[in-house]
């Protein structure tokens, strides 16, 4: 489904470079350890992804494939005994959004196809049913699909507290609901199952902001009738207009379905993340493993 | 008489017409039945346990028990036409396998997709470039077919990881010959001897004349061991726990012995997570220091969701049309498939997609109302995880209830075992393990409850 209604591609693209590390520990050592990332920038309509590099420390052997919904996955199994796991990515990208000028549609002339079906039923983490009345109540009156889209976003994003540490990443939409506090990911995620709920396409996005170094983001895309998915926010309460602060990495119905980092390993003990960040560069030339590794050093030292 | 103690069946029983009376092939055996009377027959049951019990036939319960395998003795009866269908069959489709596996890992396959090959679990990115000893990959293969009548089997999937059973294969058919051998008069039943092939096989992937060759097993307390002990000893190799072998310094697998560690050549492996049980293995493994049965990575080819490509797999590499059909089944990364299974499932079979042994297996039709909701629920969120199938009203066979002395229907399979040597030459052991369901279920896993029966070849 592609723009119908002239582009509405703002007109600039913006070219970054990104980096990504992260380090998990393990309390034995890890004999075999299977991981899939999907750390490289999604491919669409308003993000041109080029080169990405992914290394591991022990190094493993990797295979890369695009999964069901374009993401690109890296899958690097390391059989190198290890007490410590270190990941580095980085990558190129021309970041770009949508523009203005899109037109709103009534919520009742929305007819999805059968491809995008499975972008309204329950998923893992989030159930429509379970927040259907508290989507009518925040939609109210509004009965067009940017109507509908600004209410939730904007009620998610005021109502339900930013708080971390209370949520995890098995905490469900209802959850969020039954809370009301969470994390971006716990906003997205409540977020998606209302949208749902009224009948709009809706998919998670990893990814990162690039003005705000450090974790990982999370946001959502719905589905417009004419100009396809675009994107929101409600933890910061953007709708489509996401400029170029916003990398996607990846898709899914919901993050069960795309975390940056998912695996299986072999061992007597269990693997804890140690620390994770991100940072996207507005001014380098290039961009090379190296310069996710020196990202290590912003670890907090008390953490260690 | 017994015979006529046999109560009328359904149309799809192997031995019995709908009007109750023995069909052809079952007369000769239900004469002998007949001959050595209700009393007799009672008794020889009994004796067959005790010697069953004897001769350890038994798989493991839990930390205190073994119980014998539980068998059925009244055999079944293959005729040889079907098994030699069954045979051209299942050798074709060993052969297809094994060929995809080598383009998978050391070509450019394009049969399956690349998010459903590379996201399965048992596939394995460090086998890239590797070849395999003789370029073998699926050494012991073991097929579940089920027969629809007059000869349609159909295949319902693959075993290449670690397939089990092939004693319970010839155990149950030694044991009911020795204790009723009155039941084999009439019948041409075709011999085979898996210990010679079994041998030969290994033999032909070492580049030694006389090799050391081991079987790992997980532990005396997993629920094949007497499998484990018994082939092992019966091709005269020795048994192995992951504490027993390590790779030394010069990179080689060694085995712990009294007499002094020794070298091993092969690996007969009866454990999945092979770096867990001995680490270094992989490594040594890929310098080809050491010979694995099944070789490491053939698992991504019984990946349920694999299993629907198999055909294109056989039309690409033997360039022929399969020669058994297998059960219709669904992919669920199509929307229009998940709508369709959605619609339909109270007609459909659904299983997971890297579940085995009977585990995440889901009847639908013959599934309680609590558990198909919650299944129906998961197939929503997470229609990957599962594939779709037909459900098959497969054919039945009797089992005698020796206490109450009465025949009962239930529900057969046939699980064939095949194994491929290093020149490519597959044999495919006549008659397979044929599985009895417990009463009121089509489910026929040996894990999952149900027993066993002695099967024969008949000319």
């Amino acid at each position: 489904m592609q723009a119908e209604l002239g582009s509405p591609v703002a007109g600039q693209s913006t070219p970054v470079h990104y980096a990504y590390v992260a380090r998990y520990e393990y309390t034995d050592v890890v004999v075999q350890n299977d991981n899939f990332f999907r750390l490289a920038a999604y491919a669409d309509q308003f993000q041109q992804p080029g080169a990405c590099e992914i290394a591991t420390f022990p190094a493993g052997t990797s295979v890369t494939y695009p999964d069901r919904l374009g993401n690109r996955v890296d899958r690097v199994r390391i059989s190198t005994p290890h007490e410590e796991l270190v990941i580095a990515a980085v990558g190129d990208v021309a970041l770009g959004a949508p523009g203005s000028g899109i037109e709103d549609v009534p919520l009742a002339s929305l007819e999805v196809g059968l491809e995008d079906a499975e972008f309204l039923t329950a998923t893992t983490l989030v159930d429509p049913d379970s927040v259907g009345d508290a989507a009518r109540r925040v939609a109210g009156e509004s009965d067009s699909v940017l109507g509908a889209v600004r209410e939730i976003i904007g009620w998610v994003r005021n109502e339900v507290e930013y708080e971390r540490g209370n949520t995890s990443v098995s905490t469900t939409a209802a959850d969020v609901l039954a809370e009301m506090r969470g994390v971006c990911q716990d906003k997205t995620h409540l977020a998606l199952g209302m949208m749902r709920s009224l009948g709009i396409p809706a998919r998670y996005v990893s990814g990162l902001l690039t003005r705000q170094p450090g974790e990982t983001h999370a946001w959502l895309e719905f589905l417009h009738p004419a100009a396809g998915w675009l994107p929101a926010d409600p933890t910061k309460g953007i709708v489509i207009n996401t400029g170029s602060n916003y990398l996607k990495l990846a898709v899914g119905r919901d993050y069960s379905e795309v975390p940056p980092v998912s695996g299986s390993f072999v061992s007597k003990g269990y693997g804890l993340l140690d620390f994770a960040t991100a940072r996207v560069f507005f001014d380098k030339d290039s961009i090379g493993i190296d310069d996710a590794l020196t990202l290590m050093r912003e670890k907090p030292e008390q953490a260690r | 008489m017994i015979s006529s103690s046999i109560s009328p069946m359904t149309v799809l029983n192997e031995c019995v017409n709908l009007d109750g009376s023995v069909k052809p092939l079952y007369r000769p055996m239900m004469d002998s039945m007949d001959g050595l009377g209700m009393e007799e027959l009672q008794r020889r049951w009994l004796a067959a346990k005790g010697h069953a019990a004897r001769d350890a036939f038994t798989f493991f319960l839990d930390p205190r028990e073994f119980r014998t395998v539980p068998t059925d003795w009244f055999p079944r009866l293959i005729p040889g036409d079907h098994w030699d269908t069954i045979s051209r069959g299942v050798a074709q489709r060993l052969k297809a396998i094994n060929h995809f596996l080598g383009d998978l890992y050391c070509g450019q396959q394009d049969i399956v997709p690349p998010d459903v090959m590379f996201s399965c679990q048992y596939y394995n990115p460090e086998l890239q470039g590797f070849r395999p000893a003789r370029d073998t990959f699926v050494h012991v293969y073991g097929i579940d077919l089920v027969h629809m009548g007059e000869g349609r089997y159909v295949i319902l999937e693959d075993n290449l990881r670690i397939p089990s059973g092939i004693t319970y294969q010839t155990k149950s058919v030694e044991i009911g010959l020795e204790v009723m051998p009155e039941l084999a008069e009439g019948y041409d039943i075709v011999p085979y001897d898996i210990q010679a092939a079994y041998q030969e096989m290994f033999l032909s992937l070492c580049d030694t004349d006389s090799p050391n060759c081991v079987l790992l097993t997980d532990s005396k307390y997993g629920s094949a061991f007497f499998e484990h002990r018994y082939l092992s000893e019966l091709f005269g190799i020795t048994l192995v726990e992951g504490s027993d072998l390590y790779v030394g310094h010069n990179g080689r697998v060694w085995c712990r012995a009294m007499g002094g560690d020794f070298e091993v050549d092969l690996i007969y492996r009866r454990v999945e997570d092979l770096e867990l049980f001995v680490p270094g293995l992989t490594e040594a493994y890929l310098n080809q220091q050491v010979v694995l049965v099944n070789a490491m990575g053939s698992g991504a080819a019984d990946d349920k969701l694999v299993f629907l490509w198999v055909p294109d797999m056989i039309k690409r590499y033997m360039g022929e049309d399969a020669i058994l059909e297998q059960a219709v089944s669904y992919d669920l990364r199509s929307p229009s498939n998940r709508q369709f299974v959605l619609q339909n499932l109270d007609k459909l079979v659904l299983k997971t997609r890297q579940g085995y042994g009977g585990m995440g297996v889901f009847i639908m039709p013959d599934l309680g109302g609590v558990y198909r909701n919650r299944l129906t629920q998961q197939l929503i969120e997470q229609p990957q995880a599962f594939i779709a199938q037909e459900t098959l009203d497969f054919s039945r066979h009797l089992v005698f209830d020796e206490l109450r002395g009465i025949f009962e229907e239930r529900y057969v399979d046939l699980r064939v075992f095949a194994i491929q040597n290093g020149h490519g030459e597959v044999t495919v052991f006549p008659g397979g393990l044929t599985r009895v369901s417990e009463p009121a279920s089509r489910v026929t896993n040996n894990s999952s409850g149900g027993s066993c029966k002695p099967s024969w070849v008949v000319r």
